[in-house]
């Protein structure tokens, strides 16, 4: 059985890694500016660059020596003057795309201090002039890359004649080729530091841990009535496979699988808590404000299960077995609660163990509507703020926990199956 | 192979039609397509023109009004009629069931049959990248892709939607050409010498077709449902009445003792995700092939 | 009172599926005797009503299956008017059941002695049911071990002595099996046969053999019926039937069997031991 379930963990590694890897997909490389997601609009570069220092956002991708930085991002004169337009000395020609800087005059384009480093200026220029300490002379187009220290002049400066700009970029130098966005991202991970939350402030392992008991609260209570209601309904349908309460409650279960999550809430807030007064509406002082969302979790979740268990009841009822069962004289409810049971319940595992990685996101919904401290209200917050990290790390937890729900699957299946080859 | 194609059709046309709640179903489903056709003729009309709708004129004098003569379905709080603006609410749920499927169907076949087909290091892959996707929790996830994807409004729904649906149809599809991959059929093509792209698409695809229209009709549906939640959290789409946002708009009004809004819009979703979700059912046990009548 | 040595008589059953246009008459007018001590085969091909006349003698019936009419007499006793309880009192106990795939017909989640156990649990109480078991599985010369050994851990021929076990539990008067060799490999039908000859002569076990295979017939049966489409054409004593059948159909059903030599009148008596493997 050891050898089973080390076989299994091993076999979950590519999974992590391909979760790993999708997340940093998705929150590195699909966005075109993440910072300007997370932190709006209203934010100097400099903050802009902060935040994507914090989070090894500046760095390449995947490999490679030269970073940007927002002190100077990249612009294409082609699209206008950008932020050059703050100097009157620098001339922009939109017939041209290019930029002339007059004789005599000294300008850094940079929006605010550089961090200690080296860095590289990639210049298309004629004219003269001198760029960050390095002469520039060309009578005609010619691309140079000029590196300076922070130290020092980093800017341009003409004398007697003027420089023509037709491209400009800004790089910082990393010494380290791997130092690289994804690298950073797996150090992160190892380091466990799943990122900084810029709403509240705090690391986002904090606010996890902080969220996880309210969650488990909630969705505990669910998870296990919802399980027993569902698997003692699917068995009265089997029982009464065909008839009219089997039918009745097939009905029942579409019924309550087509109404919308939002609705079970709104109605269950509206009839139950403000018209009835049975329960609070909103907030989390005491057990009695756990009812009414627990009890809307498990009846959403009732329709789809009954369907499910009852399906696979069935299924096992239309087994040899089985008549074999009450060729020997067995009774019909003996047949169903416990020769059929026990083969039921093995599918019915695999479904039940699946659904624990939900346990710990909450229902993202319950929790925002009623006010519970949890994962899910965190999640829903940080979307709707843009708080960049909490929701990656919710997303990546959530995934982990995922595998990990699958391998304890695999195994409980081998438990209960006889039939399972531990190899 | 083309007239057992036919057949197959036929018979479930047959089955499907001695299923009375199928047939309620579908034509409910009929309905719904034609409000949302009606809603796009509305929609472009004045779109084109550039006039403002009816169903977004801003009238407060009408406001609240319960359910009468002129207003079936009453009006919002903005004194916009309601039954319309569910009309035009249906125009969406269709946009992006249909999107989200478009964006799914395509990649889910696809890498199924590939996976199924050729097996080895393709299927790994294939199984290696259905399995990263399903881990990811749902939602949260759909909800995270909206938010970085570079557009705002609906793009980002639709990817999200459409990048996790593919998912499961991919997992069907390929557990249907591993199947029929070892039936005799194809043994023959192979030994007539027809290629693997001709064998795939023409001989395997026909016979996966019901999977992948039962597929379409179950998770339409679930799109809509999802869409409808994020509207409700003011992601996605702005200014066109969605029902989410009219359920949000509704939702404060319920309290105050104004229920035509929350009760229709209601009433509509729950009609098209049951209609779909029990007519999806319903083909499914009809275009079965393996049983019998 | 004379002794009615008739443990089972079936008269006039009539088992229906469907109504209207969509009758199925799977069983139409049949009657037949099993004699105490007898091996009486019911023989037809699929689709004859065969099975459905076995399974109905304790109402084992598929569910959609309705007892349109008939009586179905057990040592005097008519079934079809058993109250459920009552029946399950009988299965088991005094009518056992063997099945056409062994593989299948057992529970795959529990051992093949907790199974055999609750036969013997439901029909006879205090019994050591460990030891009991123990007794069966040698009964059908099977090592006691088995007993703690799960179905799919064991081969085809291996489950069916074990269904032999079971159905023996409780000591039944008959034993109705329905193709119990049809899914076996030809050597291990001719052991579980032999096994079957065997017990039916210690134990004084009365059989009723459904089976479309004449072989069988010939080797176990004392007497046949044929049935077609839910009907019985031919019956009498197997000597009878299979060399001189009288119905067109049962010599279509005999001379269908592929052989490798023409029929021969005595190739077929049980009495020659020169019983031909290679003509099976």
């Amino acid at each position: 059985m050891l050898k089973y379930i080390l076989k299994r963990t091993v076999q979950m590694v590519p999974t992590v890694i391909g979760v790993i890897l999708l997340t940093f997909v998705l929150f590195n490389i699909v966005p075109n500016d993440l910072a300007a997601i997370a932190l709006g609009k209203n934010v100097t570069l400099e903050m802009l660059e902060n935040f994507d220092q914090q989070r090894g956002l500046n760095k390449p991708l995947f490999l490679g020596t030269r970073a940007k930085n927002r002190a100077y991002e990249d612009h294409n004169l082609a699209d206008g003057a950008g932020r050059w337009r703050a100097w009157s000395n620098a001339v922009y020609s939109a017939a041209t795309a290019t930029l002339t800087i007059q004789p005599g005059a000294a300008i850094n384009p940079l929006a605010f201090p550089l961090k200690d480093g080296e860095y590289e200026w990639t210049a298309t220029y004629r004219g003269q002039g001198n760029l960050a300490g390095t002469e520039l002379d060309a009578a005609d187009w010619q691309t140079e890359k000029v590196r300076f220290q922070t130290m020092g002049e980093a800017g341009f400066a003409t004398a007697g004649n003027p420089l023509e700009i037709k491209a400009l970029k800004l790089r910082r130098i990393t010494t380290n080729p791997f130092d690289s966005q994804l690298f950073f991202y797996f150090k992160q991970l190892m380091r466990g530091d799943l990122g900084f939350s810029e709403y509240f402030k705090q690391p986002v392992s904090r606010l996890l841990l902080d969220g996880i008991p309210a969650s488990l609260s909630l969705t505990i209570p669910i998870f296990i009535i919802g399980v027993v209601v569902s698997i003692s309904l699917s068995l009265v349908c089997a029982f009464f496979r065909n008839t009219f309460i089997d039918r009745f409650l097939v009905v029942i279960a579409v019924a309550l699988m087509s109404i919308n999550y939002l609705i079970y809430i709104v109605a269950g807030q509206y009839l139950l808590a403000y018209k009835q007064g049975l329960f609070p509406v909103w907030g989390y002082e005491s057990w009695r404000y756990l009812v009414l969302p627990v009890l809307i979790g498990v009846v959403s979740g009732l329709g789809s299960n009954i369907r499910f268990y009852r399906t696979v009841m069935l299924d096992e009822m239309y087994k040899e077995y089985v008549r074999t069962a009450f060729a020997k004289g067995v009774s019909k409810p003996r047949v169903l609660f416990v020769h059929v049971l026990k083969n039921a319940m093995i599918p019915i595992i695999t479904n039940v163990v699946i659904a624990i990685p939900f346990l710990y996101t909450g229902s993202l919904l319950l929790e925002n509507f009623f006010g519970i401290p949890g994962l899910g209200y965190l999640g829903i917050n940080a979307i709707l703020s843009s708080d960049i990290d909490v929701v990656r790390a919710l997303v990546l937890i959530g995934a982990l926990l995922f595998v990990v729900a699958n391998l304890l699957t695999d195994i409980c299946y081998a438990v209960a199956d006889p039939r399972v080859k531990l190899k | 192979m083309i007239k057992q194609g036919q057949s197959l059709w036929s018979d479930a046309w047959r089955r499907l039609k001695k299923d009375r709640i199928a047939m309620v179903c579908l034509g409910l489903v009929v309905l719904f397509t034609l409000l949302a056709v009606y809603g796009e003729v509305v929609y472009f009309y004045h779109h084109a023109k550039d006039i403002t709708p009816a169903y977004q004129k801003i009238n407060l004098d009408l406001a609240y009004q319960a359910p009468g003569a002129a207003h079936w379905m009453g009006t919002d709080g903005l004194g916009r009629d309601v039954m319309q603006r569910l009309v035009q609410g249906v125009r969406i749920a269709y946009k992006v069931g249909i999107i989200t499927s478009l964006i799914a169907i395509p990649i889910g076949v696809l890498l199924g049959c590939l996976a199924g087909f050729y097996g080895g290091k393709v299927d790994d892959f294939v199984v290696w990248l259905y399995s990263t996707f399903a881990s990811m929790p749902g939602l949260l996830f759909i909800l995270a892709i909206a938010m970085v994807v570079p557009e705002n409004g609906l793009l980002g729904v639709y990817l999200g939607i459409g990048l996790t649906t593919w998912v499961g149809l991919c997992r069907l599809v390929r557990g249907e050409v591993l199947k029929h991959k070892e039936q005799t059929y194809v043994q023959a093509a192979k030994a007539l010498g027809l290629g693997s792209g001709r064998i795939m698409f023409k001989h395997i695809l026909p016979n996966i077709l019901h999977v992948i229209i039962v597929t379409f009709t179950l998770r339409f549906p679930a799109a809509v449902g999802t869409e409808v939640i994020m509207s409700y959290l003011g992601i996605g789409v702005q200014g066109e009445p969605s029902w989410g946002l009219m359920i949000d708009s509704a939702r404060m009004r319920l309290w105050q003792g104004m229920w035509w809004e929350m009760t229709f819009v209601t009433l509509a979703l729950f009609l098209l995700v049951l209609a779909f979700n029990l007519l999806g059912d319903a083909l499914r046990d009809a275009l079965d092939p393996r049983l019998d009548d | 009172m004379s002794e009615n040595t008739n443990i089972l008589e079936v008269q006039n059953l009539r088992v229906h599926f469907g109504r209207g246009d969509e009758r199925v008459k799977a069983v139409d007018d049949v009657s037949f005797t099993v004699g105490r001590g007898e091996t009486v085969a019911l023989v037809g091909e699929s689709g004859s009503g065969k099975s459905i006349s076995a399974l109905s003698i304790t109402k084992l019936a598929p569910r959609a299956a309705r007892y349109e009419g008939g009586r179905i007499l057990f040592n005097g006793q008519n079934m079809l008017d058993l109250s459920e309880a009552e029946l399950r009192s009988v299965r088991g106990s005094q009518i056992s059941y063997i099945f056409q795939e062994p593989m299948v017909s057992f529970n795959p989640v529990f051992t093949i002695g907790w199974q055999i156990g609750e036969a013997i649990k439901l029909h006879r109480k205090g019994i050591d049911r460990k030891a009991e078991t123990k007794r069966l599985l040698k009964l059908v010369h099977l090592p006691e071990r088995l007993a703690s050994a799960y179905p799919h851990q064991m081969s085809g021929g291996q489950l069916q002595r074990c269904m032999i076990a079971m159905a023996l539990a409780c000591s039944p008067e008959l034993l109705v099996a329905d193709e119990p060799t049809t899914a076996l490999d030809v050597t291990v039908q001719r052991e579980i046969l032999n096994l079957l000859l065997e017990l039916s002569e210690k134990v004084g076990l009365s059989i009723l053999m459904i089976t479309h295979n004449f072989g069988i017939v010939s080797d176990l049966a004392d007497r046949v019926y044929v049935m077609k489409k839910g009907r019985l054409v031919e019956e009498g004593t197997t000597k009878n039937v299979l060399y001189n059948p009288q119905h067109d159909y049962t010599k279509q059903l005999m001379a269908a069997v592929p052989r490798l030599r023409p029929v021969e009148q005595n190739s077929l008596t049980t009495e020659n031991t020169e019983n031909t493997e290679e003509s099976k």
